[in-house]
Parts: structure tokens; C-alpha cells; sequence
């Protein structure tokens, strides 16, 4: 098992710069960069997943966004960009990739996929909740789409989507302002 | 995220949508896998950063190790090159054989793969209750190329089990990758030629239940291009040999 950073060399302020800390000591330890990515991988996850709509899918472009990532980090410059943002642009390249591959591909089935033990209840309850989602969803641009995962499913902030999606800070509010709206309109007519 | 960021008429789309985005199961194994995977890599990088003769070999295998998983991901898959065997201390392994299987075969573009076939024959026991059921497998195989200890492997991943072929199989077909990565395969002495072509013996062990002793696979690969073309399970109880199966591997479609 790698060593883990050591904790008492990074002083930070706020998460933000805590993670730059820890992705430029992850360029030359690994425990670092296993911190990363306990702590990006489920955002990473949620947010691929719900861009693709399946667990298959998702997993495979995780685990690319992961690898590129990993690749790529010599070169993250923790001055110019949190880390965060670069890690949400790798992100959302490697979803809009995976959609051009695949777009004369009829899609997969995930008829049987491996689960962490979670009760048929409970797999039908967030199956149920997963299609709500997918079908909201449907109803927003595709920036409006791609601001309201990486705001609820990667739990970025404004400033962190306006530096991933390479917008001003009022414009991604506007998006966001604008597709919540329309949802309320979806949502009240059902 | 605070929600004071949306303005109040909002709020209660607000809440569902963060309620409905969160709640996601995770495959905690596919985590751990790809976290140990990572951190190899990681280590593989910062040995290779100060030699620099290496670099474009890294680059190579980098475009391949980025381009195999999106790209396979969603078309019909099965190659399936197998380099750099490890081989453990027992006192028939070959180190040899496994050297041919070099780089240079995994260098090569990894074949797309339009559909495979699998012919089950079981043998049960002591009497020989043979069944042939040809049928295919599902498109929905993915091979990754990552590296370990310097040497590329497939990292097989099957979904969705076809309903026609018994779940060991594919359990078996899906464990080889692993058992590679984790030193746990032995290269057998004996060579075997499998439709005009000679096959390298990879033997492994599955993990079984209580019910039995053991349960051992042998893959026999084409040591030309690294495919599966047979894949042999023996499960032994008490000693003896309770089930004896064999599967042979036929691929089809066009290269890349």
C-alpha cells in the first residue's frame, strides 16, 4: 500500500487549494494521487453516468477520465487552474468522445449488470429515480443539461463550471437559472 | 453548494434534482480495480520518467491504453492479445514462450472483433455426458490494454452474461486478466495446436465455493496474436476430478 501525503506539509484554505496542494505532490506520489481520486471518483462517476445513462458506460469513461488524468498531470499547473475544473474538462472531452465512437452504434443493454448487494427494493426505487432524472433531463439545451450534472451530480461550484465549460461566471448562472425554470414548468404540468 | 445560490421559486427543483443526482450505486469492486490499476501506473510512470529511450514506446502504448476502452466500449469486441505472461516458480514454466509473446504483438492494432463462437463439451465425473451448444456471445465485451510492471495486459470485462452460456465460463474467461496482473498464472511446458495453430498453455485458478477443493482453468492462447483460442475448467472434490469442460473460441469480423 502507498504511503498517504504528508498531511502536515499542505496548508490549506479552502478545498479548492487543497486539492491543487495534493495534485501537484500526486505528480511524484502516488498515495497523493489516491487521495485524489477518492475524492473525485464518484463525482466523476455520477456525472459520466448520468450523461450516459448507463453503469456500463460509465465505468469504462471513469476509468478513462482517470487514466488521462493520470497521464496528463505532469502538466497541470496548479497556479493557472484548480483542479477540479481540469479534471471536469478531461471529463466532459472524454464524455463527448465516447458519444462520437458510439454514435453509429446501436446502444448496449445493460440487462445484467454486477451490484454492490443492494436489495431488489432498493435497485427498483433508484432505478425509478434514474429514469426521473433521464427524463428531466431531456427536457433542457445541452448546456443546460451539462451545467445542472456538474452542478448536482459532480457538486461543482459556479466558478469551478465556468472554468470547466470555459464560460463567464454569469452566463453558467444564467443557464442554470434558466434550465431550473424550465424543469419547474415540467415538473408542475405532471 | 449552497442553496441560496437559486432564486427561491426554484428551490423545490432545486432540491429534487440534487436528491435524484446523487443517489447512485457504486460497483465497489470496479472502484478498487481501477484505483490499484491507477496507482501501478503511477508507479510505472515516475520509474519510466528518467528513462527516456522509453518514451515513445510509453506514447505507443498510451494511445492504445486511451483508445481501447472508449473505443471498444460500445462496438463488438474481442481481441484479445496477451503479452508479457507472467510465469510463477513452478519448475515446468517458460519464460521463453512467454518473451515471444512480446510488446510488439500488443503494438500491433488490437483487431475488432464482429462476433465469437463458443463449442461447450462437459464432462462430468467419470462418464462422458457431452453436449455441443454452439452459440455467441454477447457484443458487449470490453478489453482494456493496461500496463504492470512495464508489460501491457487485457483487462477483460464481460457484461451481460448471454443466458446460453453457463456463468463459469465467463467467469473463467473474465478472471484470466486478473490472474495475469496478480502473478497468479503459471505458462505451461506443453504446447497444444488447436485448429493448425499452436497454443501456449496458461493455467490459473478460480475462485470456487465450499463445495470443492479447487478449481483450475487453463487457457490455451495463440501465441501469435495472444488470443484465446480454448479454455479448459477441471473442479476437483475429495481428490477427485468432478467436472472436466472445454470451450473453443472461433472470432470473426474485420481488423482495424
Amino acid at each position: 500500500m502507498e504511503d498517504a501525503p504528508d498531511a502536515g506539509a499542505l496548508t490549506v484554505q479552502t478545498e479548492e487549494h487543497g486539492d491543487a496542494f495534493i495534485a501537484e505532490a500526486a505528480k511524484t506520489n502516488p498515495g497523493a494521487f489516491g487521495e485524489l481520486y477518492e475524492r473525485y471518483y464518484i463525482r466523476v462517476y455520477r456525472y459520466v453516468y448520468h450523461r450516459l445513462g448507463n453503469q456500463t458506460d460509465a465505468e469504462d469513461v471513469t476509468a478513462l477520465v482517470f487514466m488521462k488524468a493520470l497521464e496528463a498531470l505532469s502538466t497541470y499547473q496548479p497556479r493557472r487552474n484548480s483542479f477540479a475544473p481540469w479534471l471536469f474538462r478531461i471529463t466532459r472531452n472524454a464524455v463527448i468522445d465516447h458519444y462520437r465512437r458510439s454514435r453509429k452504434q446501436s446502444p448496449i443493454e445493460d440487462a445484467e449488470h454486477v451490484t454492490s448487494g443492494v436489495d431488489p427494493m432498493t435497485s427498483a426505487l433508484n432505478d425509478e429515480q434514474r429514469q426521473e432524472l433521464r427524463s428531466l433531463l431531456q427536457h433542457l439545451s445541452p448546456d443546460q443539461r451539462d451545467v445542472v450534472l456538474m452542478r448536482y451530480s459532480a457538486d461543482l461550484t459556479f466558478t469551478e463550471i465556468a472554468s470547466a465549460l470555459q464560460k463567464n461566471e454569469p452566463a453558467i448562472r444564467m443557464l442554470l437559472h434558466r434550465g431550473l425554470r424550465k424543469l419547474k414548468t415540467v415538473m408542475d404540468d405532471e | 453548494m449552497n442553496n441560496f445560490d437559486v432564486d427561491l421559486d426554484v428551490q423545490s427543483v432545486d432540491q429534487r434534482l440534487r436528491s435524484l443526482a446523487r443517489e447512485l450505486p457504486v460497483d465497489s469492486a470496479h472502484k478498487q480495480l481501477l484505483r490499484n490499476q491507477l496507482l501501478r501506473r503511477h508507479g510505472e510512470l515516475l520509474t519510466k520518467s528518467h528513462s527516456g529511450g522509453l518514451l515513445s514506446r510509453l506514447q505507443r502504448m498510451r494511445r492504445l491504453t486511451l483508445v481501447a476502452p472508449a473505443a471498444l466500449s460500445a462496438a463488438v469486441i474481442a481481441g484479445l492479445v496477451i503479452v508479457g505472461l507472467q510465469v510463477s516458480g513452478q519448475q515446468h514454466a517458460q519464460p521463453a514462450d512467454a518473451q515471444r509473446l512480446s510488446e510488439a504483438a500488443v503494438v500491433r492494432t488490437v483487431p475488432t472483433i464482429t462476433g465469437w463462437r463458443a463449442t461447450v463439451t462437459r464432462y462430468r465425473s467419470n462418464s462422458t455426458d457431452a453436449s455441443v451448444a454452439p452459440f455467441s456471445f454477447p457484443k458487449n465485451v470490453w478489453c482494456y490494454i493496461a500496463k504492470y510492471n512495464g508489460k501491457p495486459y487485457p483487462m477483460l470485462y464481460v457484461r451481460n452474461y448471454a443466458k446460453a452460456v453457463p456463468t463459469k465460463w465467463q467467469w473463467a474467461f473474465v478472471q484470466l486478466p486478473t490472474a495475469l496482473v496478480e502473478k497468479r498464472t503459471q505458462v505451461l511446458s506443453a504446447h497444444k495446436v488447436i485448429d493448425g495453430t499452436a497454443a501456449l498453455g496458461v493455467r490459473f485458478a478460480l475462485t470456487h465455493g465450499n463445495a470443492v477443493d479447487r478449481v483450475e482453468a487453463t487457457a490455451w492462447v495463440d501465441v501469435s496474436t495472444g488470443r484465446i483460442l480454448s479454455l479448459e475448467r477441471q473442479v476437483f472434490k475429495n481428490g477427485s476430478l468432478t467436472e472436466d469442460d472445454w470451450a473453443q473460441y472461433q472470432y470473426s469480423g474485420l481488423n482495424r
